[in-house]
């Protein structure tokens, strides 16, 4: 009985978990080895390993014998540390979280006709291609008369043009990447929020309570676990993503996040690229933020003892 | 405490009429029944009571006053739901004070009042747990101290026992009735089982698909169904109602003739006679026992006849004829009730007997 029960969960162990974890090791684990190597040589343009060192990270701590170079890196990385460090936080606390979750009350509290329409609007920016999402912000915000943004400041408010890309560069990426972060917010809040049973608001509302008092005893903590998991989630999404920073604003040194700052040493064409020890030493850097980041939020909105609970017991 | 009154009350979905004009009145402080089969429109009933679901026309009053835009949390009505709907993040003390949050109570207060309505429903050794780490029955207790300890004018009961077993049952519903007395609280109780109607209620409102088909006394109901619905959906096991086709000379059910007392119009009629009201080896007809079930105090049988097939009651424990037996089946005239077949409703005045 103990054997063949013993048999049985390896074999089940292989069946359920064999692809998964193949599909792990294969495209996180072994990228994240590549880059652990690579982050201890010396590899550049030429692309060949001469030497195992530690001088990418040193380039961090302090100036380095390479002069002007090693100086210019030490910068961009402090600078892009901070960058890095208010776009995720302004981004995810505003919209990731906030405004999806206002989405997501406001539109399950709608017919749901309307509320399935308002919805599909905030998905459309997800749906469309990055480039196309992109050029829509670089038309808003661009700082000629053409621009919608100063169409309306100068043509409804009699206001002056202004140049978001040049004055407020990192609002553009917060905006323009809160926008499209918000409706995974909303699509999980929402579902949430559907599936509380329907007796528990007819209850509360029974029992006295107006729609705020509803939102603060009944919704808010049935989202406590979604929440959770956005903000761990997003976090992690923030932290790497850089697609819509350069399709907007380009190689700017206003808004060169370490996402941005390591693809730019390493793979984009012709703006100085080609460190790829270097870039390699900056993504180990963020991988381990990422890390510490997501065990702090994962003590912090005690997500452990909501993932221990299992719902069915095995044995 | 209130009186309560639905004039006229009709709720549509608008893919079908839940409701279909409902009029109905219940006194301070008494204890009906809502029953009627799933789907019947029970539930919607109580919610519109509630203030929960908005009557698509008609009114509803509280003691005389129109309550229809009154909003669900100002009309202080408490109600119980089949799934009993505890807030799962809250202990059971923060489940039963809840209500008393939108009052103006003080604190210490409302958790006196909750203790003492933990108390009358008896956990009050469970205050601190939540809802998840609670069995059925107490989590009905739980729903059952919310509901009524802000003294509601009026209790809403759906379901409650449903989730509960027998013998848990039997106790809750001595309970609750034991409860609503003690408080004096108009209360409408919804079940589609007859016995917890015919046992708790002062007043039992039969429904029928969005329709109310007959009220009145538990015993009015049973002896004086006004339609075929009322008469096959109370009692248990149901009424016998044996079709047939009325003539000048009695009433002809299969291939037997039935005498009649009093002026049965000709056509078609139905007569009702209940399976414990038939008499066996007495005057009759021959029947063949089909099936026999012994019930514990008594056993059920089926029998099949010249009248069709009819069921009955013996008041014996170990049954008194096996499959297959011969037996002489009849019924006394004044337990006969019977129905114009046409319309199912019953005729008034006229007996029917073998
Ligand atoms: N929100 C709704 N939208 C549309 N139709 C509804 C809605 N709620 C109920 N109905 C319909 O109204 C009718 C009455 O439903 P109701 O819930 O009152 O039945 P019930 O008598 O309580 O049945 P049960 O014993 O199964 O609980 C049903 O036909 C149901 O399909
Ligand atoms: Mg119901």
């Amino acid at each position: 009985m103990r054997a063949s029960s013993t048999r049985r969960q390896a074999s089940n162990f292989a069946i359920f978990l064999g692809p998964a974890l193949a599909f792990l090791v294969a495209l996180l684990v072994v990228p994240i080895a590549v880059d652990l190597v690579v982050a201890f040589t010396d590899m550049a343009q030429t692309v060949t390993v001469d030497e195992f060192t530690t001088k990418q990270f040193k380039k961090i701590v302090r100036v380095s014998d390479d002069s002007l170079l090693g100086f210019e890196l030490r910068g961009s990385f402090y600078r892009a540390l901070t960058l890095t460090a208010i776009f995720v936080f302004f981004t995810l606390s505003i919209f990731n979280v906030t405004f999806g979750l206002v989405l997501a009350l406001t539109t399950t509290a709608l017919p749901d006709r309307l509320g399935a329409f308002f919805r599909a609007v905030w998905l459309l920016p997800r749906m469309a291609p990055s480039v196309v999402y992109a050029l829509l912000w670089i038309w808003v915000i661009d700082p000629t008369e053409r621009g919608l943004l100063n169409q309306v400041l100068v043509n409804l408010f009699g206001l002056e043009p202004v140049n978001m890309k040049l004055d407020h560069p990192m609002t553009v990426i917060v905006l323009s990447n809160g926008f499209i972060g918000a409706s995974i917010g909303m699509l999980i809040l929402t579902s949430s929020i559907r599936s509380i049973p329907q007796h528990l608001f007819y209850a509360a509302r029974a029992d006295g309570a107006g729609s705020l008092s509803i939102i603060r005893h009944v919704v808010m903590p049935a989202l406590r676990w979604p929440l959770s998991y956005i903000t761990v989630f997003q976090t992690l999404a923030l932290l790497v993503s850089f697609e819509y920073i350069f399709l907007i604003m380009g190689p700017s040194r206003s808004t060169m996040t370490m996402a941005m700052l390591a693809y730019t040493k390493t793979l984009a064409p012709s703006i100085g690229s080609g460190l790829y020890a270097y870039g390699a030493a900056i993504t180990l850097i963020l991988i381990v933020i990422g890390m510490v980041i997501a065990l702090l939020l994962y003590r912090l909105t005690n997500m452990k003892s909501l993932l221990a609970q299992p719902r069915i017991e095995v044995h | 405490m209130a009186r309560v009154d639905l004039k006229n009350v009709t709720k549509d979905w608008g893919t079908a009429k839940a409701i279909d004009d409902i009029s109905l009145s219940l006194e301070n402080g008494e204890f009906a029944a809502v029953l009627g089969p799933s789907g019947c429109g029970k539930s919607t009933t109580l919610f519109m009571l509630a203030g929960i679901y908005l009557p698509t026309s008609g009114d509803i009053l509280f003691d005389g006053a129109r309550v229809n835009d009154v909003e669900a949390r100002d009309r202080n009505v408490g109600i119980v739901f089949q799934s009993y709907a505890l807030y799962p993040n809250m202990t059971v003390l923060q489940n039963i004070t809840f209500p008393l949050r939108f009052k103006e109570i003080s604190r210490a207060d409302a958790e006196r009042s909750a203790r003492e309505i933990a108390e009358l429903v008896e956990i009050e050794g469970l205050l601190d747990r939540r809802p998840n780490q609670l069995s059925g029955g107490q989590q009905q207790r739980v729903a059952l101290a919310r509901a009524l300890v802000k003294k509601p004018n009026l209790l809403l009961l759906d379901e409650p026992l449903s989730n509960l077993d027998a013998t848990l049952r039997l106790s809750m519903r001595t309970e609750i009735r034991r409860l609503q007395r003690e408080l004096g609280v108009t209360t409408v109780l919804v079940t589609h089982d007859q016995i917890e109607a015919m046992t708790m209620a002062d007043r039992i409102v039969c429904m029928n698909q969005g329709r109310i088909e007959q009220e009145g006394t538990p015993e009015a109901l049973y002896s004086r169904p006004e339609t075929v619905f009322a008469a096959s959906f109370i009692g248990s096991p149901p009424m016998n109602l044996l079709a047939g086709e009325a003539s000048d000379g009695g009433i002809k059910v299969g291939e037997a003739v039935l005498d009649t007392a009093g002026d049965v119009p000709p056509g078609a009629v139905k007569v009702g006679i209940r399976p414990e009201h038939i008499t066996v080896n007495g005057e009759g007809v021959q029947a063949e026992i089909l099936i026999a079930e012994p019930l514990g105090r008594e056993t059920l049988y089926t029998a099949r006849s010249v009248l069709g097939t009819t069921r009955f009651l013996e008041p014996t424990s170990v049954p008194r004829f096996k499959v297959g037996d011969q037996v002489r089946l009849g019924f006394e005239p004044e337990h006969t009730i019977l129905f114009d077949g046409n319309h199912d409703r019953r005729l008034e005045g006229v007996r029917a007997h073998v």
